[in-house]
């Protein structure tokens, strides 16, 4: 292992393991002490969690731009509804599919994995058409393909049920199932990130010019992290089948998500891994408190009662605020790192110049003491 | 034949109306590189205020839809877009679609979520016919209306002041700030006029459909996005021909598709957005999306 793949790899253990860790604490303290509704809430936050990642994974490495991610929410969403409803209620309701599926059931991690798997290999397929294009062109595509999946879905009847509710999802989800499954995944996406193509990736994006003029070839790398991110998109959309335990593939089940995973990444920051959870945990708290509101609380006597509808404006409001005041979002591009044993990228003006600032602290020491 | 012709009609109106739209988005483009999503809002406030104001006559109606999205059109350049000026292409994005959703969201908390009906002249539900040919009132209101809008706003590009102070700003905001001209009073003309022309869109659209909803303005903007694309993003003309285009493509493809791949249709139209962006991401009239 040469000594750059040693510092990558010990850096993304440290990205991976503070908020993880933090999670992790949180999410116990949640399943052994809070009641059952809030259960509830911290397992839809960890959906999303999944689905924050899985977005960050293309956009937070790539810069590009896509509101298309949430197509593969939807597949992996119905490809768990394929999997995992049982036997007999499958054949009944979905009469197009073939025997083989059908006549099978898988449980929990199976179909997870086979509903990301799925996600990873249709983004394998379309992403070296749209990988090409970037800025508006991507911006505009992508959602032309979250579209496009709406339409397909809610048309193929036999495999959906159309735009009738798909029901019979079993609750096969635990706290606990749901924990791992982020854990796991969150590792994926830092390993990435840490990874030769995802660093390159990232220098593309601070960039592009100075990236592509050294040889790098951007489409490839892009496709690969458009694949990994739709995978975990597809698995974070599997959670959410087994959350929900039904599925409708109205026009707000895509762009619900789509806004809430934008808002999470904006207010976090855009360009940081730890920026995602963060701004995963601060979205779900204040939605679920909003939420609330919106049954109505008693405050000194009164009871004050949000219409619904009330959060979207209140995290849109904040999404535009943060746009203007602060476009990095909290973090920024720094990711928290335990101790100081190695630079954080808070001293650090963007990743491609990294490198070269770690073999200055290796190789001329002298240099950076101040 | 006659069917074909009709068809073709239909399309046009129905295209009139998404060139109005996108002319709007293209206008606001073309000044300050923002794909708007909020553009909806004003769609859908229009619906609205016809709503509210449903005991004064039409023509007063009208005229409230117009100012209301003027002011509208002039806030949201004011209060938002101005403080992003000069930002990347993604913060601009992602801040129009949050401010999309807001407006949405503060239709729904304030008028419900369900549709609600609009009353419309009844002369515009007639037909007219002319031989072999029938004709909705509307759809050739709708022909005249935006007609008379693209006519309106050439001669405000070519031979008004702010209409060159508009032009210049898109062609080249720095050169332009150099010679004395300033930035603001462009952007908010192109703001209120794509504003207007979407008043006018509303108005046409509601008389169609005879409701509004709060989620109605996204899926014609979307549609106008469509027509922009495949005009050319940021060129006007590209704009009006993309509107044209799709209302004509839409309503053939309703005809020729067979029942069982109708419902795809959309899906079939956003596919050909991608292939365009793809095989000639210019548009049919515009510049390279490489260069903005």
């Amino acid at each position: 292992m040469s000594l750059m793949q040693k510092l990558s790899l010990s850096r993304g253990v440290q990205t991976w393991l503070w908020p993880m860790l933090s999670l992790t604490a949180l999410v116990i303290l949640l399943g052994v002490s809070g009641s059952p509704s809030l259960q509830a809430v911290a397992q839809l936050g960890l959906v999303y969690l999944v689905l924050t990642v899985g977005y960050y994974t293309f956009v937070g490495n790539s810069g590009i731009i896509s509101f298309g991610h949430m197509a593969f929410m939807g597949v992996g969403a119905y490809t768990v509804a394929l999997l995992a409803i049982p036997v007999g209620l499958k054949k009944t309701l979905l009469p197009d599919v073939p025997e083989f599926i059908t006549s099978t059931q898988l449980g929990f991690v199976t179909s997870i994995i086979v509903a990301g798997s799925v996600s990873a290999l249709l983004a394998l397929v379309i992403g070296p058409v749209l990988m090409r294009m970037s800025g508006l062109s991507a911006g505009i595509a992508t959602l032309a393909l979250l579209l496009i999946a709406q339409v397909v879905i809610s048309e193929s009847e036999g495999w959906t049920r159309g735009p009738q509710t798909l029901i019979g999802i079993p609750s096969s989800m635990s706290l606990w199932g749901a924990l791992c499954i982020v854990l796991v995944i969150s590792a994926i996406a830092i390993l990435y990130q840490y990874s030769r193509s995802g660093r390159l990736l990232r220098a593309s994006r601070d960039d592009y010019l100075a990236a592509e003029s050294i040889g790098i070839s951007l489409v490839r790398h892009r496709v690969g992290a458009f694949a990994l991110s739709a995978g975990i998109c597809g698995a974070g959309g599997g959670m959410l089948a087994f959350y929900q335990q039904s599925l409708s593939p109205s026009m707000s089940f895509f762009l619900a998500p789509t806004f809430s995973v934008i808002v999470m990444l904006i207010i976090g920051g855009m360009y940081s891994f730890n920026g995602a959870v963060v701004g995963v945990v601060i979205v779900s708290v204040a939605q679920e408190i909003l939420r609330q509101f919106s049954t109505g609380v008693e405050i000194g006597g009164f009871v004050l009662m949000l219409p619904v509808g009330t959060d979207a404006i209140v995290l849109g409001l904040a999404t535009l605020v943060m746009l203007t005041i602060r476009p990095g979002g909290l973090l920024g591009m720094r990711e928290w790192v335990i101790g100081r044993l190695l630079p954080s990228d808070d001293e650090i003006k963007n990743d491609s110049t990294a490198f070269a600032e770690h073999e200055v602290r290796i190789t001329e020491p002298h240099k950076v003491l101040h | 034949m006659n069917y074909w012709i009709q068809t073709i009609i239909n399309g046009l109106s129905m295209g009139a109306v998404y060139a109005l739209i996108a002319i709007g988005v293209a206008l606001v483009f073309s000044v300050m590189r923002l794909v708007n999503f909020a553009h909806a809002g004003f769609l859908m406030l229009g619906g609205y205020v016809l709503v509210a104001t449903s005991q004064l006559g039409f023509g007063w109606q009208s005229l409230l839809v117009l100012g209301a999205s003027a002011l509208a059109a002039y806030l949201m350049e004011r209060l938002v877009f101005r403080p992003l000026r000069g930002a990347e292409m993604m913060t601009l994005l992602v801040a129009s679609y949050s401010l999309g959703i807001i407006l949405q969201s503060v239709a729904s908390v304030s008028a419900g979520t369900r549709p609600l009906p609009v009353q419309v002249p009844a002369i515009l539900s007639d037909r007219l016919v002319l031989g072999s040919f029938s004709f909705s009132i509307l759809s050739l209101v709708t022909l005249a209306v935006a007609g008379v809008c693209l006519v309106g706003l050439t001669l405000v590009l070519k031979y008004t002041r702010i209409g060159l102070e508009m032009r210049a700003t898109a062609s080249d905001l720095d050169m332009t700030k150099l010679l004395g001209v300033k930035p603001n009073r462009a952007t908010v003309a192109a703001f209120v006029l794509s504003g207007v022309l979407a008043g006018v869109a509303s108005i046409l659209l509601v008389s169609s459909s005879s409701n509004v909803y709060p989620a109605m303005g996204f899926n014609y903007v979307i549609v106008a996005f469509i027509a922009c694309v495949i005009g050319g993003m940021g060129s006007l003309p590209g704009a009006a021909l993309g509107g044209l285009v799709v209302g004509v493509a839409m309503s053939l493809l309703q005809a020729v598709l067979p029942g069982d791949l109708v419902g795809y249709r959309d899906a079939l139209l956003y596919f050909g957005v991608i292939l365009m962006l793809l095989l000639r991401p210019a548009g049919l009239l515009g510049r390279s999306l490489r260069e903005v």
